[in-house]
């Protein structure tokens, strides 16, 4: 067990690709975690999934040695956070198992949204920040401009901030003496009953549950019973340690270390992140304050293609749910595609990566509908309905009022794109609230938006816009009544519930003429002639048609030809087996996400 | 009785055609080398079957380009052991610009009794993409050579040509019929294998046909053949009644045949085996005292019987409702619901007499059907 005064607990932060991951390669090299052999670009980025979109997805502890330049040997639990806005729940878990956070900040690019956030979010959580200058290797650095945003943006002072390039090395000895100097070591009592918060946690066939936790008093140990005082659960402990960044079992874990528990646990819903773990037989008085409940903002249906694979989806989400507490899901049945479930995320990148996962992870076939935002509703009888699928927005003669979400956009960016940027912002039913200058062109804006304006595609079009250079950050604010109504897609005459989404009137007829246009590209001939609709109530407004199949056939096939024809054939198969059948006709998942694509 | 067929794969050719991807070489550079492989393979060969072969096809390649002493070779060794039957159907592969008469009168006298021509189109202006040693001229005069020296014949015509219109299917077309051959196979250009074509297609879009323009060739085809009083006996094959190739028939009803030569495929109703795809391999095991054999698979009970299914709508006169029950009970749900689909759709016929086929229709959407049974 370490001194705790020798241990210090921080988090990196940033803007998203700023360098977190790579400048964490190096604190892993300079503290001798890896060899050179094992070191690999964003060692922490392991999954098949953050490698190929090269961004961090899941937040990552490891526990690493570091010998100081005063001799002494400390312990460093580093917890290496995604960067993108979806995934701003990873980084608040993280925080909350730290006394420090480093703040990341890309000399190229100086201050951006989620630095700003991320920021704010360490504030908050009282943690102390150690600002850093990264990527100075580049010959666009300007580190200057960096620590000057780094002092009039956010408010902190920044003049002694490490200039460090985690491509090459530069600067990170300083920055790890910083670590050491500035951030406060861990408090607790080690002879006070065990009290240590469960941050994270993932699923194992053969061991059961992996929590992994930040003990504030007392030790956990192999044979420690434990109770988990939200969910009630208790157990006996296996196994206890670290990552360094490979898995190692250590004797015990004490104040302010942060490490892994395994106790058998093979029920799912036994664990909750956010619970405080406790002796069974010596429980602490007062629980942690654990995390509140993410609120999910963007709400879309999964459906399994085979509906014989709902059972296998159910369980997937449970274990998938351990590992990523941010989403939610709920069962639901559709007239036209079976039995599925209604999923809760935070953005549509989260969502894109929870279908992933679990195909990937569990190997499952699975569609996706058009995400949503969660609408308020007001009936005729003055019930209040929260709707967060189109398909239970009751009749128009039923509906009083509907409301929907209203966000406060910060969006950074260079002056010289400032127009573009405002004529989107209105266009999405915007309303400027301020505009501020920090330095000399760097551009604050704040507008309020519905928040339905701005979950497909927004963040897509501000990219395009400012051909990169703004970055965008959303709070909630409240929900505002709003003209929206509900558009129908049917198929071939049939309505087709989970392609119904909510639209702002005054967009409702552009929108379905240019996603009836957007399906029909997608959805290829088939045996039959499938027709496309949009409607509103009982009006359609639009209509495309695809035409039925006239050809598919293999011409010709001899001897040898027939095993080459099959094999077409299964590929033909293969790719009918991904799309989900309504009726007699195959929509591919693209389809359910046309609306995605229109603009 | 099943009487088993032979087929002999002949890897030559004068040059190589742009969308070809059958097993071939340029040039006659290693043709005595094979030519002695392929004799003894036969030799080492031929007692796998105690039954004398009834249908010879050489397929290439170009069967037509070698020396003729190679097929007469060939046939020689398939002669041993059981032996050929008296009438059995000898079919060679010819390229137009092959024949002379020098070439059909050695390929008759060595006992070849049909010739498959490879016309492909009859058109110059589609010759070229396809880089055919021949023009539209010579290949009418390679046909009338044919037919007037071999009892049966076959044109070999190609759908999806660059360039190709419903005008010039016609008119190839309407060439071929008047030849005067008695069978027609009608194959549809594929290209994935054919990078050039892939690049043209990528350039130049707007040469090639659409779906629904191929699926206008198809019934014009169809038509045309009818109306000279062709037969579709099976999917993409027309012939006068009584001139169906009988060879090509055993792959369809699954009778046994028995493959030869580099890239020969052989099935003896349960277990396919294909010979290696390089010459070079293929000449230097043969020749020491090594199987050629690369690939081996064997079909389960229900493999066997859903291919039987699948291959068996594939002819006219398609399967019976009883053995298409048996097998479709074996499906996945999702399977069978895609059949009752088709069958809604009109793709399938089941007809009085007990027989299930495909339709007009389901012929040219044949694979929406197929996919259920692989
Ligand atoms: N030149 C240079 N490039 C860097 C440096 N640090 C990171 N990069 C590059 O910047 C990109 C993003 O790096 P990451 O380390 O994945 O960034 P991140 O902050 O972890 O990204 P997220 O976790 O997705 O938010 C990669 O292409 C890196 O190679 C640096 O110090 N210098
Ligand atoms: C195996 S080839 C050999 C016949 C002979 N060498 C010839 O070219 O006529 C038999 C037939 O296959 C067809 N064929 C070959 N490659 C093809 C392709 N890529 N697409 C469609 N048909 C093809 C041609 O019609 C050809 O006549
Ligand atoms: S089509 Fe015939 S001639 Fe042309 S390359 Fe293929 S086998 Fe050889
Ligand atoms: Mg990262």
């Amino acid at each position: 067990m370490t001194d705790p005064s020798r241990i210090r607990n921080f988090s990196i932060v940033a803007h998203i690709d700023h360098g977190k991951t790579t400048l964490s390669d190096r604190i892993l090299e300079i503290t001798g975690a890896l060899t050179a052999r094992e070191m690999t670009e964003q060692v922490l980025d392991d999954n098949p999934i953050e490698k190929e979109r090269g961004i961090t997805i899941k937040a990552r502890a490891v526990t690493l040695n570091y010998k100081a330049e005063n001799g002494e040997k400390y312990v460093f639990n580093l917890i290496d956070t995604p960067g993108h806005v979806d995934f701003t729940y990873e980084v608040s878990r993280s925080l909350a198992a730290c006394e420090g956070a480093v703040l990341v900040v890309d000399a190229t690019q100086g201050v951006e949204a989620q630095t700003l956030a991320n920021a704010y979010l360490a504030i908050h959580n009282n943690l102390t920040i150690v600002p850093c200058i990264n990527k100075v290797d580049l010959p666009s650095a300007v580190p200057e401009m960096a620590r000057e945003q780094i002092e009039e943006v956010i408010g902190i002072p920044a003049a002694h901030a490490a200039l460090t390039s985690g491509k090459v090395g530069t600067g990170v000895r300083d920055l790890l003496e910083q670590i050491v100097h500035e951030i406060p070591p861990p408090q607790g009592d080690p002879d006070a009953p065990l009290k240590a918060l469960l941050f994270d946690s993932w699923f194992d066939a053969y061991r059961g549950v992996t929590c992994l936790v930040r003990v504030r008093d007392g030790v956990i140990k192999k044979g420690t019973k434990i109770l988990f005082m939200g969910t009630g659960q208790t157990a006996e402990v296996q196994e206890v340690g670290v990552f360094n960044p490979k898995q190692l079992v250590v004797p015990q874990l004490g104040v302010g270390d942060v490490g892994y528990v395994i106790a058998g646990i093979k029920e799912l819903l036994a664990t909750k992140i956010g619970d405080t773990l406790t002796g069974a037989e010596r429980p602490t008085e007062q629980a942690l304050p654990g995390f509140q409940d993410v609120k999910p903002m963007v709400f879309a249906s999964l459906f399994p293609t085979e509906s014989d694979d709902y059972e296998s989806l159910r369980d997937a989400m449970e274990k998938l749910k351990l590992n990523d507490a941010s989403f939610t899901f709920e069962p639901e049945s559709s007239t036209a595609l079976g039995f599925g479930f209604r999923c809760g995320y935070l953005g549509l990148l989260h969502m894109e990566i929870v279908q992933e996962r679990l195909e990937r992870e569990f190997n499952l076939s699975l569609v996706t509908t058009a995400p949503s935002v969660p609408y308020r509703v007001t009936t005729t009888r003055g019930e209040i309905l929260e709707i967060s699928n189109p398909v239970k927005l009751p009749d128009p003669q039923y509906i009083e009022k509907i409301e929907e979400p209203y966000i406060l956009a910060t969006i950074i960016t260079k002056d010289e794109f400032l127009g573009g940027i405002l004529a989107l912002a209105e266009e999405r039913r915007g309303k400027q609230v301020s505009l501020e200058y920090a330095g000399t062109s760097r551009a604050v804006l704040k507008y309020e938006l519905p928040l339905n304006e701005v979950v497909l595609d927004f963040y897509d079009k501000l990219k395009s816009i400012s051909r990169g250079y703004a970055s965008f950050d959303y709070q909630l604010l409240e929900y505002r009544p709003g003209d929206l109504v509900k558009l129908d897609i049917l198929i071939n005459g049939d309505p087709v519930d989970a392609l119904a989404f909510i639209v702002y009137r005054g967009k409702s007829q552009d929108k379905g003429r240019a996603l009836v246009d957007k399906m029909k590209e997608m959805i290829h001939s088939q045996m039959f002639e499938v027709i496309i609709q949009a409607a509103i109530g009982a009006k359609i407004i639009a209509r495309s048609t695809v035409k039925a199949l006239r050809k598919n056939v293999i011409a010709k096939c001899y001897g040898g030809d027939i095993t080459r024809k099959k094999k077409l054939l299964e590929k033909q198969k293969e790719g009918k087996k991904r799309m989900k059948k309504v009726g007699r006709v195959d929509l591919p998942q693209e389809a359910f996400l046309a609306v995605l694509r229109v603009d | 009785m099943n009487l088993p067929g032979a087929y002999l794969h002949i890897p030559f050719c004068a040059h190589r055609c742009t969308y070809c991807s059958f097993v071939a070489l340029t040039g006659l550079e290693h043709e005595d080398r094979y030519h002695r492989a392929l004799v003894r393979e036969i030799v080492d060969r031929r007692a796998e079957t105690d039954l004398p072969f009834d249908t010879v096809y050489f397929g290439g390649g170009t069967p037509s380009f070698v020396s003729p002493r190679l097929l007469e070779d060939a046939l020689a060794a398939l002669r041993g052991g059981a032996g050929i039957g008296k009438d059995a159907e000898i079919t060679a592969e010819a390229n137009p610009d092959d024949l002379d008469s020098a070439r059909v009168d050695a390929l008759r006298s060595i006992g070849v009794n049909r010739l498959s021509m490879g016309v492909q189109t009859l058109s110059d202006e589609e010759l070229p993409w396809l880089e055919r040693r021949h023009d539209a001229a010579g290949a009418r005069r390679a046909l009338a050579m044919a037919t007037e020296a071999f009892p049966r014949v076959s044109a070999d015509l190609m759908a999806g040509i660059p360039g190709q219109t419903r005008g010039s299917l016609a008119e190839s077309l309407a060439g071929i019929l008047a030849s005067g051959v008695q069978h027609l196979s009608v194959y549809l250009l594929e290209i994935e294998k054919a990078p050039r074509l892939v690049a043209l297609q990528k350039e130049r879009p707007d040469l090639f046909p659409g779906d629904d323009e191929l699926a206008s060739f198809w019934e014009d085809v169809h038509r045309t053949a009818t109306a000279a009083g062709f037969v579709r006996y099976e999917l993409s094959n027309w012939a006068l009644p009584g001139y169906e190739s009988r060879h090509n028939l055993k792959y369809w009803t699954a009778q046994p045949t028995v493959g030869f030569g580099v890239s020969a495929t052989g099935f003896d109703g349960r277990v396919r085996r294909t010979n290696t795809g390089s010459t070079n391999e293929y000449v230097k095991r043969v020749l020491e005292g090594q199987s050629a054999e690369a690939v081996r698979v064997e079909l389960s009970e229900e493999e066997a019987t859903r291919e039987s299914i699948l291959l068996g709508l594939r002819l006219h006169d398609g399967v019976t409702e009883e053995s298409f029950g048996r097998v479709t009970a074996t499906l996945s749900r999702g399977d069978r619901e895609r059949l009752e689909d088709a069958r809604e759709a009109g793709l399938l016929e089941f007809s009085r007499s007990g027989r299930v086929r495909l339709t007009e229709k389901g012929v040219l959407l044949s694979n929406e059907v197929f996919s259920a049974f692989v």
